[in-house]
């Protein structure tokens, strides 16, 4: 959102003193401590996703019945759940099938929707027009009807569904990337590459390429918060990690089984699990902002 | 009608051409999914235990034997006349637990684009009025809390407060019309309303970001300038300019609310398709997941086409 930059005192004496390459993110930066939180709490997570096997204080799978739904206390930090097991420690662990998911769906969009869209962008004509046809065709069906075919397809894990998340998405980021490209594309220090006999492809690489990257970033960093709203949806329906394996997901759709027991067990991995979107959106605005301002 | 614009069963006529080709992608896409199972349909529903003997009989029951291109076009011109075959699982009709089911999902996805909007464009209205002060930023916060909440997150929440605490609508389950239909009405307040949320929050921001672009225009000047009043000035002209961007995403709004619905069918137990998609899935029944899905697109496809021709209607600038 543009209430970022607009809060900003333009004449800050600190900003003439810093170096005017770094100047627009440092100030962006300091005039949002929304976007620290946001970044501070996805570094967190990377964290706890890497390491949370060895910081979580209890086993997650393992039960304590007489113990169960146990309310928050020092012993167990966030509770325990409807077979005793500790909450805080199973969304430690559920950390990282969480961000695993959402780099594998990212990579395969990554790897099929870039390549798509720099081809229909750079090569233009006929190809464009078959690529992107395919692209509209696509991205008319609701996605989550195309993932759930292909998860059965593919067969129901976590890899899998975040693999077909990713085919779904590709489609979408090709389309960012092929306008980006079309913007590039006929620039003067593009063309005269050409004139030094640089290659097609190493053109398209080394100089449309980074160029076209800004739009795409800002659309890869809000599909990471979709693919983690996607993610912790599927497996809620069982289509994902597999239980006991802990999982953001499956703890909500546990949660939910219990309700009538213990009504607030859901809130703990839900506010997780928000949490993460709203980090990548808020990143994503940032970017969006950033980049609206320098392209 | 003025000159230039085209009559509105042109459009209807174009519209409906452009569908065609649409829905036979999307049942080439579902047909050639379905194919890519590594080790085949039949092996794989039978399970590794079966016997070979076992998964040639289920194989040539299936039809599995024949060239890509007759079965194809055998269970396309099957579908067309209604038939979809019987579950591989249990042995189910499929066309009558779809037709039994497909009413339900309908009336869920439009209950809440209805709620969506009458939520949506409100909101959106008053954040743009109140531009840069607290409500707007109350507005655009809860809105984008909206769009970051896991859909049945929002219901555990919704069951768990209107539910179990106020008692005032049940938790799950809907029963059927002929058991009454206040029942009925009552049973779908939380699944709408939940499926609604998302895509309203969607809706604020557009017809927000609509609404201050129309409010930013010289025409607005101008009407400020001649002294009109701020309700003729924000409805009369500003909403109406506004809403146009809303009309293009409706389609797009319609295809999340109809992904949506088979979440939150899951979260509160609807029989509708969603639910019956996701046992299929579960249940490895490719026979089930196949037609559901071609069905879900037919009819999502017809969906945006009702909501296409609705808007050229509306607006004749769009029909090109």
């Amino acid at each position: 959102m543009s209430d970022t930059t607009a809060t900003l005192r333009p004449l800050d004496p600190a900003d003439n003193a810093a170096p005017a390459r770094s100047s627009g993110w440092k100030r962006l930066l300091r005039g949002s401590p929304g976007l620290w939180l946001a970044i501070g709490y996805l570094l967190l997570l990377v964290v706890i996703a890497l390491f949370g096997s060895l910081l979580a204080p209890y086993d997650p799978i393992v039960q304590n019945i007489p113990n169960r739904h146990a309310p928050f206390s020092l012993v167990h930090w966030l509770g325990t759940d409807e077979i005793g097991r500790d909450v805080a420690s199973r969304l430690m662990w559920g950390a990282r099938p969480a961000l695993l998911g959402v780099v594998i769906c990212i990579v395969t969009a990554c790897l099929v929707g870039i390549p798509w869209g720099l081809a229909a962008g750079y090569l233009g004509g006929r190809i464009d027009q078959i690529l992107m046809r395919i692209v509209d065709a696509l991205l008319v069906f609701p996605g989550i009807i195309l993932c759930l075919v292909l998860t059965t397809v593919l067969g129901v894990s976590l890899t899998n569904c975040m693999l077909a998340l990713g085919l779904v998405y590709a489609p979408s980021l090709a389309r960012v990337v092929r306008s980006g490209v079309l913007v590039v594309r006929d620039r003067e220090f593009v063309i005269i590459t050409r004139l030094y006999g640089a290659s097609s492809a190493y053109r398209m690489w080394r100089h449309v390429l980074p160029n076209a990257a800004g739009p795409a970033l800002v659309k890869i960093t809000f599909l990471c918060g979709s693919a983690m709203l996607a993610q912790t949806g599927l497996s809620f329906l069982g289509i994902g990690i597999q239980p006991p394996n802990p999982s953001w997901g499956q703890s909500l759709a546990e949660s939910f089984r219990y309700i009538l027991v213990n009504p607030g067990a859901g809130i703990a991995p839900g506010v997780v699990v928000v949490l993460t979107v709203l980090s990548f959106y808020r990143v994503g605005d940032a970017l969006r902002d950033r980049l609206a301002i320098e392209v | 009608m003025a000159a230039g614009t085209a009559s509105i069963w042109t459009v209807v006529f174009h519209r409906l051409m452009a569908v065609i080709p649409t829905v036979l992608f999307g049942t080439l896409l579902i047909f050639g999914l379905v194919q890519i199972i590594p080790g085949g349909a039949a092996e794989e529903a039978l399970g590794p235990e079966a016997s070979a003997q076992a998964v040639a009989v289920l194989r040539e029951e299936m039809g599995l034997n024949r060239p890509l291109h007759v079965q194809y076009l055998d269970w396309l011109g099957n579908a067309a006349k209604g038939d979809l075959g019987r579950s591989i699982t249990d042995r189910r009709n499929i066309s009558k637990a779809i037709t039994e089911r497909l009413p339900l999902t309908i009336e869920l996805t439009l209950i809440a684009l209805l709620l969506a909007l009458l939520i949506g464009i409100p909101l959106g209205v008053l954040s743009a009025i109140n531009h840069h002060n607290r409500i707007d930023s109350a507005v655009t916060g809860i809105s984008g809390l909206g769009l970051a909440m896991p859909e049945f997150w929002i219901a555990m929440l919704a069951v768990n407060l209107f539910a179990l605490k106020l008692g005032w609508f049940p938790a799950t389950g809907v029963p059927s019309v002929e058991l009454g239909w206040r029942d009925h009405i009552q049973s779908l307040v939380l699944p709408s309303l939940t499926l609604a949320s998302g895509a309203a929050a969607a809706i604020v921001r557009f017809t927000r970001s609509g609404m201050l672009e129309a409010l930013s225009s010289s025409y607005v000047r101008t009407a400020w300038a001649l002294g009109l009043s701020p309700a003729q000035i924000f409805f009369r002209f500003a909403l109406k300019n506004a809403l146009i961007p809303l009309v293009t995403v409706i389609g797009i709004i319609t295809s999340s609310l109809f992904g949506g619905a088979i979440l939150v069918e899951s979260v509160f137990v609807v029989p509708g398709l969603g639910t019956m998609l996701v046992t299929a899935v579960l249940q490895k029944d490719y026979t089930t997941v196949q037609s559901v899905a071609l069905v879900l697109i037919v009819v999502f496809v017809l969906i945006s086409l009702l909501v296409d021709i609705g808007c050229a209607v509306l607006d004749p600038r769009t029909r090109r």
